[in-house]
């Protein structure tokens, strides 16, 4: 039980208005399910440049799909789908694509990424985007869409469903959790006899009363829903073949449970292993593995589910913490990254390509991917299009109001709502290298390379050179003394993109100096004081 | 115990608060009452047993203390599992029979005896009863989470050898530690450390120690993280006999980077002979010193936070701020000796304040084995049904540990648990249970017998309602002074034990402590 009644609900540093919209009563009952991929999926080896020769040269000169083997969705954009996305029934991802029921949604992702695995995990989570990286994030944006609804009661179905072990932080609102967790409905069924199904009042210190509260009403939860659970999946039944690995069964539990009845509103489940830092490997690597799974875990489900009769009220989404660096690592992998692709599907999507291609330069930080879609959009999507709330209740869940992908939205039924603010500003690209939105050519790079020598004056020989490059390229440093001395080369080396830090051996007695930097053609001067 | 109404609880909510409660390390310094002990055990150990509790009872907490971590030092040496010395020639290097035999022979190293070696911990957990040593053990691998399961399986020995440095450093400096476990072989396979090369850095490592081991998110910036890798790169370990000296971690000087670097301020200058011991010292030391001399605040800081979750309350308050702002201070005045600051909180006023009292929610560790210590069941099972209850001993679900807390408690979690524990109390014969009851002393009185068992397993004392509840499943309805027949017959005797477990480990306070 919380303390008082909540007023004014914090999020982050944002305080969200007082003026609290009422929850729409509507009676639709589309269903939402989200798939979790843990660990930061590679989302350029997962929707491929595959007309992009810097994504064969430069990014991934070993951990790239050959171009003869990628299915491309779109020659306009470049893009083409990782093979294995035509796994499972009807051709997989691949064939819903064809089929207009799933959407490539590009460059999702928000301000100021984070690239912690799990502050990141928690932005998506919370669906807050925090000032700072301290600020604790305490409820789940389905957590708080679901606070609205009459506390004190429980609702027939729970509100929603997780195959797993962990409640997620996605499903925790102010007033606790929303969804029961589960791994297996007879087990749930046989084992919850034997739980406290009990109110007790105790006694005690306020901590303490607190806890005991959450494990007794854990106990209660679990005995009344387990029942409700066990009802719906001795209902249910699937038609389709699922391959039998874990994700698939998760989403043939999800799809069983549907067809029994069970009136939750939302389905998560977990698809582990996608932080490949190592070893992630080409086609027949741990990532391609992983993308088969989801291809044929997802396209199962979605035929499942037509079979079913329920294709009209089902849609999913995946999320994913963050993408992954374009340069691949040393260790036949690759590091965190920012903005990434995510899928939704279903009859409800529309099956199109949303945003451009990822923009390779210039970076955000040098090394990283802008996003051009922040991850909010689409819940408030969702909200207001899918569970058919007010844009000022999902305004309420997630702090502000957000554009809609591309401004026309994923879901068919989106309406466009042009007193919504705009969408992120974003460079524009194009690959044809006479095009002034090819950010490849260093004649478009408006920012100037950096450099700053430190300490400054210089005692002794050492240094260091701070180098931020907008385009890798050959550096060689020349130290000249200032009456035109040439002392020779003291640098020479190819960088990537990116903050470099350099380490310098000045030459010379003390003096005032001249560092002549060339990147590429072009040249940059630092003065130098030798004491 | 008084017994607190909702409406009195709640209006001395309104009018006291969490601000009065003693936040300081002021030591408590008057003799432990029985609960008090209660407490303490039950924060620094995984199992409880009633003699315990009778020879605490009227000590003070600095002899209590004390005493934890004097018998912590007596035991870090346990003897090893039986595996610790087992290797093999690379399977991949040999052909017929020999690969055949190495193959079986790894598959055991990188698979079951990873098992075998959570079996051997939770022998020694459940005999850790009057010291603090298994509990910081586990904090640590909590800390410092590694998995031997990922996509390439870390082998039983490395993960042992793991084990072992937590142990021999169970309260020991931090400083120390985080220069270990970064050359540890579990951590060097399971962070990538071994591929991290001065040609191409892997960051995996470098973020989470700064990230996860020393500092916390955003006390750090993306190019420390750069830099730290190139400053981590060279170490590697190998796991065959023929490739060099099995799971001993060592520098390969073609893969360190030997340019200069730049970290937080500080020049790393390769102006020494690359070999390993430079590379450790100038390298390794040097990077952990500076982290914790440029960020020392906020280090000792961060791993006092999760000590203080550790011991006293998983989820701190505002007003808990302080407390945990003096232990840090202790922690730097003791230049990362964590032993200090470790004492004063379990000594401390702040500790034995009731708010804290029984607001613990137990992991798998404190429910199965605070029941494995009294009963006949296999400590391999032990080691499984804490598998399924949320703890996988050597398997955290990732590099941040588990998540605690209320996550102990789900509605999967719940049930398993349940369900679980009754197969621990149902591996014993109605005698084994009786003789278990009869073995405590005043157990021939249904009232002293109810009170020890509660002291067991539940956070705290119950209401008069409640403890008539549990007192009547030994009773079945008989009246009090029918005990004294009722034991008379063993397996009468032990069903009435069985029903008065099943009874307790549904109660929500058996998952509280």
């Amino acid at each position: 039980m919380g303390v008082g009644v909540v007023t004014n609900l914090s999020l982050g540093k944002m305080q969200v208005s007082a003026f609290e919209p009422a929850l729409a009563n509507v009676q639709n009952d589309n269903i939402l399910v989200v798939i979790q991929q843990f660990g930061g999926n590679d989302g350029m080896n997962t929707i491929t440049p595959y007309e992009w020769e810097s994504y064969y040269t430069l990014y991934r000169p070993k951990l790239h799909i050959p171009k003869n083997v990628v299915e491309p969705i779109s020659k306009d954009l470049g893009m083409a789908m990782h093979p294995n996305l035509k796994r499972g029934p009807k051709n997989g991802m691949l064939g819903l694509f064809n089929e207009g029921k799933l959407a490539v949604m590009h460059g999702l992702g928000y301000h100021n990424p984070n690239y912690s695995h799990f502050r990141s995990t928690d932005i998506w989570l919370s669906g807050v985007v925090p000032n700072n990286d301290i600020d604790p994030l305490k409820s789940g944006w389905l957590g708080r869409y679901f606070d609205r609804v009459s506390p004190s009661e429980r609702t027939e179905s729970p509100f929603c469903l997780q195959i797993g072990n962990n409640p997620s932080l996605m499903f925790l609102g102010e007033t606790g959790e929303k969804s029961i967790v589960l791994e297996d409905v007879e087990q749930l069924y046989s084992q919850a006899k034997a739980v406290e199904s009990n109110k007790i009042n105790i006694g005690g210190s306020a901590y303490f009363m607190s806890e005991f509260d959450y494990v007794n009403n854990v106990g209660q939860e679990v005995n009344e829903y387990s029942k409700v659970i066990k009802k719906a999946f001795d209902n249910g039944k699937n038609i389709e073949k699922y391959e039998n690995q874990s994700l698939a069964n998760q989403l043939k539990l999800v799809a069983r449970l549907i067809n029994g009845g069970l009136k939750s509103k939302v389905y998560f489940v977990e698809h582990h292993g996608y932080d490949t830092h190592s070893n992630q490997g080409v086609l027949d690597g741990i990532h391609s593995r992983l993308l088969a799974e989801l291809s044929e875990a997802i396209s199962a489900f979605q035929s499942d589910i037509e079979q079913l009769g329920h294709a009209s009220k089902v849609v999913g989404i995946t999320t994913s913490e963050f993408g992954r660096r374009p340069y691949e690592n040393g260790s036949l992998g690759t590091d965190h990254g920012t903005a990434n692709v995510g899928f939704a599907f279903g009859e409800g999507v529309k099956g199109e390509i949303f945003g451009f291609h990822f923009a390779f330069l210039p970076f955000r930080d040098f090394q990283n991917l802008w996003f051009r879609t922040d991850f909010r959009s689409i819940y408030f999507e969702i909200m207001v299009s899918w569970f058919g709330q007010t844009p000022e209740y999902a305004q309420y869940i997630l702090g502000s109001k957000f554009a809609y992908i591309e401004e026309k939205g994923f879901l068919k039924n989106t309406k466009q709502d042009i007193t919504l603010p705009p969408p992120p500003d974003v460079p524009k690209i194009s690959q044809d290298m006479n095009n002034p939105d090819n950010p490849l050519s260093p004649l478009n790079i408006t920012e100037q390379d950096k450099f700053t020598l430190y300490p400054n004056p210089v005692q002794g020989n050492s240094a260091f050179l701070n180098m931020r490059l907008y385009f890798q390229g050959p550096v060689r440093i020349v130290q000249t003394h200032v009456n035109g001395q040439e002392m020779g080369i003291i640098h020479e080396k190819t960088y990537q993109a990116g903050l470099h830090n350099v380490y310098l051996e000045l030459k010379g007695g003390p003096g005032l100096y001249l560092l002549r930097i060339k990147v590429g053609k072009r040249n940059h001067f630092v003065k130098c004081l030798k004491m | 115990m008084g017994i607190v109404s909702r409406r009195d609880f709640f209006g001395s909510l309104l009018s006291t608060s969490r601000l009065d409660i003693k936040a300081n390390l002021d030591e408590y310094t008057q003799p432990l009452s029985r609960p008090q002990v209660q407490h303490l055990l039950r924060r620094a150990t995984f199992s409880l047993s009633n003699s315990i509790i009778d020879k605490y009872v009227g000590k003070t907490a600095s002899f209590v203390v004390d005493e934890l971590f004097a018998n912590a030092d007596a035991s870090i040496n346990p003897s090893p599992p039986f595996f610790h010395n087992d290797h093999i020639n690379n399977p991949a290097n040999l052909s017929g029979k020999q690969r055949e035999e190495a193959d079986a022979k790894k598959n055991l190293l990188f698979g079951e005896y990873n098992h075998a070696l959570g079996e051997w911990w939770v022998t020694l957990m459940k005999k850790d009863t009057v010291s603090v040593l298994e509990k910081m053990v586990l904090f640590w691998h909590d800390h410092f989470a590694t998995q031997f399961q990922s996509c390439d399986n870390v082998p039983a020995v490395s993960m042992y050898r793991q084990n072992d440095l937590f142990r021999k450093n169970y309260a020991g400096n931090l400083r120390n530690l985080l220069e270990q476990v970064t050359i540890d072989g579990a951590m060097l396979k399971y962070l990538n450390g071994n591929l991290n090369i001065s040609a191409s850095p892997n960051e995996n490592y470098a973020r989470e120690l700064m990230e996860l081991f020393s500092l916390g998110v955003g006390n750090y910036t993306e190019q420390d993280v750069r830099e730290a890798s190139k400053i981590l790169t060279g170490w590697k370990v190998n796991y065959f006999l023929d490739d060099g000296i099995p799971y001993k971690p060592f520098l390969n000087p073609i893969d360190f980077d030997k340019t200069t670097k730049f970290f937080m301020g500080e020049v790393f200058a390769v102006n020494y002979e690359v070999n390993e011991q430079n590379v450790f010292k100038n390298s390794i030391q040097k990077l952990i010193a500076v982290i914790l001399s440029k960020k020392g605040d906020v280090a000792a800081k961060f791993i006092s936070y999760k000590l203080y979750q550790y011991f006293v309350y998983a989820n701190p308050q505002k007003a808990d701020a302080s407390v945990i702002d003096q232990m840090a201070k202790l922690v730097t005045a003791n230049d990362f000796e964590l032993k200090p600051a470790l004492k004063r909180l379990l000594k401390s006023q702040h500790f034995f304040d009731d708010l804290n009292v029984g607001a613990q929610i137990k992991s798998p560790a404190e429910t199965v084995i605070g029941m494995l210590k009294h009963l006949k069941f296999s400590d391999r099972l032990a080691r499984n049904i804490m598998e399924v209850a949320g703890l996988e001993l050597f398997n955290p679900p990732n590099v941040s540990g588990w998540k605690g807390y209320r996550s102990w408690i789900s509605t999967k979690t719940l049930p398993t648990t349940i369900y679980y524990t009754k197969e621990i109390i149902n591996n014993n014969t109605n005698t084994e249970l009786a003789d278990w009851a009869l073995s405590i002393e005043g157990s021939g009185d249904v009232k002293v017998l109810t009170e020890r068992y509660i002291e067991l397993f539940l956070a705290r004392p119950v209401s008069e309602d409640r403890f008539r509840k549990f007192k009547n499943m030994f009773l079945g309805g008989a009246p009090d002074y029918e005990w004294y027949e009722i034991i008379k017959n063993k397996d009468q005797a032990g069903q009435r034990v069985r029903s008065f477990l099943f009874e307790i480990i549904k109660a929500p306070e058996y998952f509280l402590f």
